[in-house]
């Protein structure tokens, strides 16, 4: 048996553009594409994103996601991205697939890797380093008990 | 054979003929369930072979493929606490095939399942997990925990206070155990017992110490934070007996591949 969810996206968008319109519709791609769960928990995705900066400290000034998808929701997910600025994200096999191995590179938006990514397995460390080095952002350490 | 304050009574509440275990009550142990009389499990379970996850929160489809990811999983314990994330992007994945054949559920460092429990637990406490820290995260400098609990907090994993970052174990006040982090598969045996609190790794022994009162209501795996495979997880309301811990760690080590010390 094969996953229906094929896609796992690292995605990386401005926390300026995560306003609660851009939440609700980020929530409902998930709800409306057959993730069994509703809009409104879909949308709490941002409540504890990874929180990143270009000095490494608070505020954040971009949100990491790291999120498994259906094929369903790819192409909603993609023009959702393709609205917002500067919003980068990389998609990589969620698990051993037709042509992919497991958590191989499929597909980005970045435009130059500064690696040739293909038939490379990429992780969410290695995304975070492709954001570093087009923006200058560094993740901002968890606040910690 | 299992004894302890709580354990037999609850065993009743939902015994090996309820779960279809009859066969485990008596004779020798396989060992195919976590104690040689079988009929007195854990009061709190999940592994990721239960036949019991499911992709959704409401626990409605079932997650089997490699890849699904994981909104519930029911409790296989005698207290049943089902463990829930509504999230996709936070809900851990299951991976096939992963440590001696068995599965595992995976988290990036922001999965994790949570559930309340329908009464809290009371020290002793003893948790048994068997879990792997990802290689790009051992020594982070960043608290990283197998688990957790938003309100009465018992958690245990890898603690940013040394240097190197070393497994520790929380009830209200950090012990550090003295061993460095790493990534290895490893049973963690934690008795969470006040100023008796102990902890063990593969059943060898780790600096024991106070770890305080917390006694659990609830129960995060994953915890947000942890980077790596959790392939079992058990907590016994009640301090098990040296051999009860031995036989539940040589049921762990069989079935994982993994070495245990016989905890004396």
């Amino acid at each position: 048996m094969t996953t229906a969810w094929k896609w796992r996206m690292f995605l990386f968008v401005r926390s300026v553009d995560a306003t609660a319109e851009n939440k609700a519709a980020f929530g409902a791609i998930f709800a409306d594409n057959g993730s069994n769960e509703s809009a409104g928990d879909e949308a709490r995705a941002f409540d504890a994103p990874v929180k990143l900066s270009t000095t490494g400290e608070l505020p954040a000034q971009v949100y990491g996601l790291n999120t498994p998808i259906k094929t369903t929701m790819r192409d909603a997910l993609l023009v959702f991205l393709d609205g917002l600025t500067n919003a980068r994200y990389v998609a990589v096999a969620n698990a051993d697939l037709p042509n992919y191995r497991d958590g191989e590179y499929i597909a980005d938006n970045f435009g130059d890797l500064g690696i040739d990514p293909v038939g490379r397995v990429i992780t969410f460390d290695q995304a975070l380093g492709f954001l570093f080095r087009e923006f200058g952002l560094q993740r901002i350490p968890d606040e910690d008990a | 054979m299992l004894t302890g304050r709580g354990g037999n009574l609850r065993g009743l509440r939902m015994g090996p003929a309820l779960l279809g275990l009859e066969k485990y009550k008596r004779g020798a142990w396989t060992p195919a369930l976590p104690t040689s009389d079988g009929g007195v499990l854990p009061h709190t379970w999940h592994y990721a072979e239960s036949g019991a996850l499911y992709q959704d929160a409401a626990a409605t489809i079932p997650a089997v493929a490699d890849g699904d990811v994981i909104g519930a999983s029911v409790d296989q314990g005698t207290d049943v606490h089902t463990i829930t994330e509504a999230v996709t992007a936070a809900k851990p994945t299951l991976k096939l095939d992963i440590k001696n054949g068995h599965a595992v559920f995976r988290c990036d460092g922001g999965d994790q399942l949570n559930g309340v429990f329908t009464a809290p637990y009371t020290q002793p406490d003893t948790h048994f997990c068997v879990a792997k820290l990802d290689p790009s995260v051992v020594n982070n400098g960043a608290n990283l925990r197998v688990v957790d609990y938003t309100t009465q907090r018992q958690l245990y994993g890898q603690s940013a206070v040394q240097n190197p970052d070393e497994w520790y174990y929380y009830a209200g006040s950090s012990v550090q155990t003295g061993i460095a982090a790493h990534s290895d598969w490893t049973t963690w045996t934690v008795l969470f017992n006040g100023a008796s609190s102990a902890c063990w790794f593969d059943g060898a022994a780790a600096n024991a110490g106070d770890a305080n009162s917390a006694s659990p209501d609830g129960l995060e795996v994953g915890a947000m934070e942890w980077v790596g495979d959790i392939a079992e997880l058990l907590i016994y309301d009640y301090n098990l007996s040296a051999a009860d811990k031995n036989e539940v760690g040589q049921y762990l080590a069989t079935k994982y591949g993994l070495t245990w010390t016989v905890i004396p």
